[in-house]
């Protein structure tokens, strides 16, 4: 049964009719804070909304997507799915965009908790807000101009957008993506068969509980440090003037770090792909001995196959 | 999984209202409203469910009168009321706070433990670093440089790095303090080439 609350204030919300379920879950918000968490036992929502102020909280609900938005902000977040214009050219007039669309939106912020069943599809977009999503078995996606996120426990694809908030990611297991133009993400314990990594000077940093996995990686003057059980590693780079080191082996003839080449070590399995200008990219090893840094290296020329 | 907010709470309320006397379903649902002051609107698709449940458990019973069912509690609801009457005491203030207290305990824990992992690798990238020898097939190793100079040099850089990016993505910095760090980094990049210059 479809549904609409327009909400200005504290508000307890149970949402869902007999036999319907929440299968996917909208928020977008301005400034604030949102949580949202899962529970096992219901197939409904349950929304906690604990302040309003500015415009009204908009809530909507079609019998299975229930959407969170502080609107007018729908159409500028959408900007946020572009962030992808961010690694061509023409970055700075994206972000002097982006301020433009959020101008004057300040005012509006709003604290809520959602409480939704496991199986439920998120995705978050906030301008300045803070977020927190946790306990996820289906596909997350969290975008953010400058908020701090933080997602947790998440069984499913991973989508991670920043552009100058900073986000941290515990227990992630699934294929994850992850853009920032200068926030921080840190990933923590977490199982990525595939991980996709676009910075410009934001650090990424991904500690792996997998020692097979292939990370794409683009960085102008982020880091990228990768902590992984690896049995063996197979890394293709170019740098301008970023180290790439690998298993106690470094990119380059060792009098200039500009290297464009391959290292590898054992079965390859671990295998980072990535470009850098003058980002660092480094692979550790977790677990017992670790960075023995001698290990059976079969090292390729530089200059390899890109 | 995460664990779950009140939802066994709400069941255990369930059962406190029709100890009160029985309702019909709809009774249930307006009178949680008006119980929590019009702050908590509960769905017919979260209470019919739960009132099902507590009928298979034999807690509740249901009688039909037309189209209305009336629900009332029977002997083995009661003795489960009176057993958690302590849960059911602490129970207002855990359905206002649940949610939120849980997600504030996620956050907390994961950032303290982003933040000292994110310690431990940078410090362990930039030894791994200092210390990796060039595969490319010159002999020459970074660490076989005379004292680690090289590490020692890679390492201020790194710092100057850190601190130069940190100061651009600072906001509010003056012109004049913006001058200032221009003019120190060019000063070291002119000295630099005066120490090479020397070597010669």
């Amino acid at each position: 049964m479809a549904q609409n609350w327009t909400i200005e204030g504290p508000k307890v919300l149970d949402i869902g009719g007999d036999g319907e379920s929440v299968t996917a879950l909208d928020v977008a918000l301005i400034g604030g804070h949102v949580d949202v968490v899962t529970h096992d036992d219901s197939p409904t929502a349950r929304l906690e909304v604990t302040e309003v102020s500015g415009k009204p909280l908009e809530v909507t609900w079609d019998g299975s997507r229930l959407q969170i938005s502080h609107s007018p902000i729908a159409g500028g977040l959408a900007a946020l799915g572009n962030l992808s214009e961010l690694f061509g050219s023409g970055s700075a007039a994206f972000l002097a965009g982006l301020g433009e669309k959020f101008a004057g939106l300040d005012h509006n912020h709003a604290r809520l908790s959602v409480s939704v069943p496991v199986g439920t599809r998120v995705d978050v977009k906030t301008v300045s807000a803070t977020a927190l999503v946790s306990g996820v078995s289906a596909d997350v996606a969290v975008k953010t101009v400058s908020g701090a996120l933080t997602v947790d426990d998440v069984i499913g694809r991973t989508s991670i957008t920043t552009v100058s908030g900073e986000v941290e990611a515990r227990r992630l297991d699934g294929v994850t993506a992850v853009k920032s133009v200068s926030g921080a993400v840190t990933v923590q314990a977490s199982a990525l068969p595939t991980a996709d990594v676009k910075t410009v000077s934001g650090d990424i940093t991904l500690d792996l509980t997998n020692g097979s996995a292939a990370i794409n990686a683009t960085s102008v003057s982020g880091d990228l440090t990768v902590r992984a059980p690896y049995a063996g590693f197979d890394v293709t780079a170019s740098s301008v003037s970023g180290p790439v080191v690998a298993g106690g082996q470094r990119l380059g003839d060792g009098s200039r770090p500009a290297a464009k080449g391959h290292l590898r070590e054992g079965d390859g399995a671990l295998k980072i792909t990535a470009k850098t200008v003058s980002g660092a990219v480094t692979l550790l090893h977790s677990g017992p001995g670790a960075e023995t840094g001698d290990g059976i290296a079969a090292v390729a020329p530089t200059g390899g196959s890109w | 999984m995460s664990p779950v907010f009140a939802h066994g709470q709400l069941r255990l309320y369930l059962l406190a209202l029709l100890a009160d006397g029985p309702r019909h379903g709809y009774e249930v649902i307006q009178d949680l409203e008006t119980r929590f002051n019009g702050l908590y609107s509960p769905s017919a698709g979260t209470v019919y469910p739960r009132l099902g449940k507590l009928e298979e458990e034999g807690l509740v019973e249901r009688t039909d009168e037309g189209r209305k069912a009336i629900y009332r509690i029977t002997d083995a609801g009661r003795r489960e009321v009176a057993e958690r009457a302590g849960d059911l005491a602490a129970l207002e203030a855990d359905l206002d706070h649940s949610v939120r207290q849980l997600a504030e305990e996620v956050r907390a824990n994961v950032s303290a433990q982003s933040r000292d992992l994110r310690a431990e690798l940078k410090a362990a990238a930039r030894s791994a670093r200092a210390h990796a020898t060039p595969a490319g097939g010159h002999e020459t190793p970074w660490t076989a440089y005379e004292s680690g100079s090289i590490g020692d040099l890679e390492h201020a850089v790194a710092d100057l790095r850190i601190e130069a990016r940190q100061a651009w993505k600072r906001k509010g910095l003056t012109s004049a303090q913006v001058a200032e760090i221009v003019r120190i980094v060019t000063e070291a990049t002119r000295q630099i080439r005066e120490v090479v210059a020397g070597g010669r």
